[in-house]
């Protein structure tokens, strides 16, 4: 660990806001924390440890709810708009983390925070501006049951701040819908594990930041030589370059074809029609401008305009892959007019669409198999590919309607509620979140990464199993299905590498080898990190995660997958090959390799070795 | 004979745009690695063996009748075989 004091990279102080009583007041970030934990979900998971006691819920005033910048945010290295959520999450009722590109990272730095820390809960609904340093707390009452999208064109209008960032909750986080979500920059979600029902349940509708305060940089010519090569470098990688091609639906086809695109809950992997989702033609039938985040050049968000029937004249934001396969293949719908139609719903009303897609499969999959009529569903008749009765379902999930109020609850909660054969056919981890939106079943790498995960959503979202990481030690990567451990091996190096991102304040996208991540980094703040202090503190980041969920209730037994993800594959290249008998072995050498004991408790050497006072 | 699917991004870094990249079909006699199928493939209209010389190309993604390899274009094919290149398959 470096000796060196940090210079540049932060603004200084966190603006903590106590919803209870009305105030808000800076704090002076502490900056040894900030060597060992940088920012963003490292800090944040820092942070719960030592504030959110066992006791404390999700929906409780003593829970905190973070937005966290990075040291990179708001610089001139890619995809430095970033930010991140950190709160207990109300579907695991552990540690959530999720984060979002856009520019409202890059924001809370101009408005001259390193990040906000909210607590308590109002006595009305509220938004919170934070303008040039200057903070107020306002009655939200003219943006209540606005959109995600209608609420941040009103604010930044009404306020006269049309360059503002507004990170907001839409209908579903007022109703803390267990998996609602917070949108920040219109085409950007903060996603996993209902952080936005926890800003529900606190009544804050929004934060709008705006500001024009200058990150300090340590050395400035250095640092813009690193930046300027971290730009050029990210639009080489396969991942940059392939993103800024034809955006992560790009991704669509080369899952339809190798098996990992999930089709109908997991009944089948066969999706013919994947060629026209695919990012390439997606873009090609469609109207499309760029919406760039903060300083980036990969430039892979895009505003697009439906040029056919259906919904022809429909401008919404292009969805990413897993809008893509959620709205698409995985409920049965083959048009994708159609699909970004449902897309838009769901981010209107603000809604985690892992979870609400794979609810929405289920309760499909139920009444195709007549375990579920009509007279469950509010008259919907929930068969596969029927678009008209989803967007009549998703309005009914945001506001808590009838049928829709069970559906709220998220996969898992749906599923025991419901009974025995919704509990076998449902697609969800560690008992209680659903995954990402991919046929897991192919990809075991990636399943365990997010079985294991202390975050919500995936223990540091790593790109691929496939992918070649030299800078890791990952030159060929492990074969699929013959060598689980290899895997584990291979999730466990790349866990520390992208927990770094989501501390650094950076964009996975936009990702580049750690030497040049690491030059950056030292330029910015004066710190003389090497890759090994990186990977250390993306290990020590996942550390605190665990021990904060150790606290509130984590069990062994929790890392793993439902039924019917552990199932064979029924069709396709990856015909009945299940990962039931390896994903324990896995998992555990994945804790081996933390540190941790065989039930997934880090040992008091890895506690004292990575410095984490408790 | 392999056929090969050149997926997009990747088939406009061969200088071919349009959606769903290409298809084509080459003969070979027993197992031969795929950079030397494109090495070879002197009748297909876009030159395929740009793939083989490092940079982009070399980190595309293979799959071979729809199982991805981690050979890239080291993997072995033979005839019958279906090969497509991707750009990246990813989670995301």
């Amino acid at each position: 660990m470096s000796e060196a004091q940090i210079r540049g990279g932060y603004m200084g102080k966190l603006l903590r806001v106590n919803l209870s009583t009305g105030e808000a007041v800076d704090e002076p970030l502490d900056m040894e924390k900030a060597k060992l934990y940088l920012g963003g979900s490292a800090m944040g998971g820092r942070i719960l440890l030592e504030e959110v006691p066992a006791e404390v819920g999700a929906y409780d005033e003593g829970n905190r709810l973070m937005f966290l910048a990075g040291p990179f945010s708001g610089t001139a290295v890619p995809g430095s708009g970033t930010y991140t959520v950190v709160t207990k999450g109300p579907l695991t009722n552990q540690a959530a983390t999720a984060q979002a590109n856009g520019w409202f990272g890059a924001r809370i730095k101009a408005a001259g925070y390193d990040g906000i820390i909210v607590q308590g809960i109002s006595p009305k609904w509220v938004y919170l501006v934070i303008n040039e340093g200057v903070v107020e707390i306002r009655d939200a009452g003219d943006v209540m049951g606005m959109d995600t999208q209608e609420t941040q064109a009103h604010l930044t209008e009404a306020l006269g701040l049309p360059k503002a960032s507004v990170a907001c909750i839409g209908p579903a986080g007022e109703k803390m819908v267990r998996f609602a979500n917070i949108s920040s920059d219109y085409a950007h979600f903060a996603s996993t594990n209902g952080i936005g029902a926890v800003m529900g349940s606190k009544r804050l509708k929004a934060i709008v930041a705006h500001g024009t305060a200058k990150v300090p940089v340590y050395d400035d010519v250095r640092f813009k030589e690193a930046a300027k090569a971290w730009q050029k470098g990210c639009q080489e990688t396969i991942m940059g370059s392939t993103v800024s091609a034809v955006g992560t639906g790009g991704f669509l086809s080369p899952a339809a074809v190798t098996g990992w695109l999930p089709v109908k809950n997991y009944t089948t992997t066969v999706f013919d029609e994947h060629p026209q989702y695919n990012g390439d033609a997606l873009r090609a039938s469609t109207g499309s401008t760029r919406t760039p985040c903060h300083a980036c050049p990969l430039h892979h968000s895009t505003r697009l305009e439906v040029l056919t029937e259906p919904y022809k004249g429909l401008v919404t934001d292009e969805p990413e892959y897993e809008g893509l396969a959620g709205f698409g293949a995985n409920i049965g719908v083959t048009n994708v007019n159609e699909t970004l139609k449902l897309c838009d719903v769901n981010d209107r009303m603000g809604m985690d669409l892992k979870e609400c897609t794979f609810v929405i499969s289920l309760v499909m999959e139920l009444y195709e198999a007549g375990v579920l009529t009509k007279d469950d569903t509010d008259g919907l008749e929930l068969t596969w590919g029927n678009t008209e009765a989803v967007l009549a379902l998703l309005p009914k999930i945001a506001h808590r309607e009838g049928f829709g109020d069970l559906l709220a609850e998220g996969v898992y909660r749906t599923a025991q509620k419901i009974g025995p054969e919704a509990l076998k056919r449902a697609i969800y981890i560690r008992e209680g979140i659903a995954p990402h939106v991919h046929d897991v079943r192919g990809m075991w790498g990636y399943l365990m990464g997010q079985v294991v995960s202390n975050f919500g959503s995936i223990e540091g979202f790593s790109p691929s199993d496939m992918l070649p990481e030299a800078d890791i030690g990952l030159e060929t990567p492990p074969e699929r299905f013959t060598d689980p451990l290899g895997l584990a091996d291979a999730q466990s190096k790349r866990a520390r590498k992208y927990a770094f991102v989501d501390a650094a304040g950076t964009c996975f996208f936009t990702t580049v080898a750690l030497p040049g991540m690491v030059e950056a980094l030292n330029a910015l703040t004066g710190l003389d990190l090497t890759d090994g202090d990186i990977l250390e503190g993306g290990w020590r980041h996942i550390t605190t995660l665990k021990l904060f969920n150790i606290r509130h209730g984590f069990k062994r037994e929790q890392d793993t997958a439902s039924p019917r993800i552990l199932e064979a594959n029924p069709d396709g290249p990856n015909v009945g090959i299940s990962v039931a008998k390896d994903l324990a072995s896995m998992v555990e050498r994945y804790y081996m390799n933390m540190g941790w004991d065989a039930e997934g408790r880090p040992t008091q050497g890895t506690i004292d070795s990575l410095g984490i006072a408790v | 004979m392999v056929g090969v699917h050149v997926y997009q991004p990747v088939a406009s870094y061969l200088g071919y745009e349009k959606p769903g990249g290409f298809r084509f079909e080459v003969p070979v006699e027993g197992v031969v690695r795929l950079a030397d199928v494109l090495a070879a493939c002197e009748r297909c209209d876009v030159d395929v063996s740009k793939l083989i010389s490092g940079g982009y190309g070399a980190s595309c993604m293979v799959a071979v009748n729809r199982a991805l390899s981690t050979q890239g274009l080291q993997t072995e094919v033979r005839d019958g075989d279906e090969v497509s290149v991707f750009g990246l398959v990813s989670g995301g």
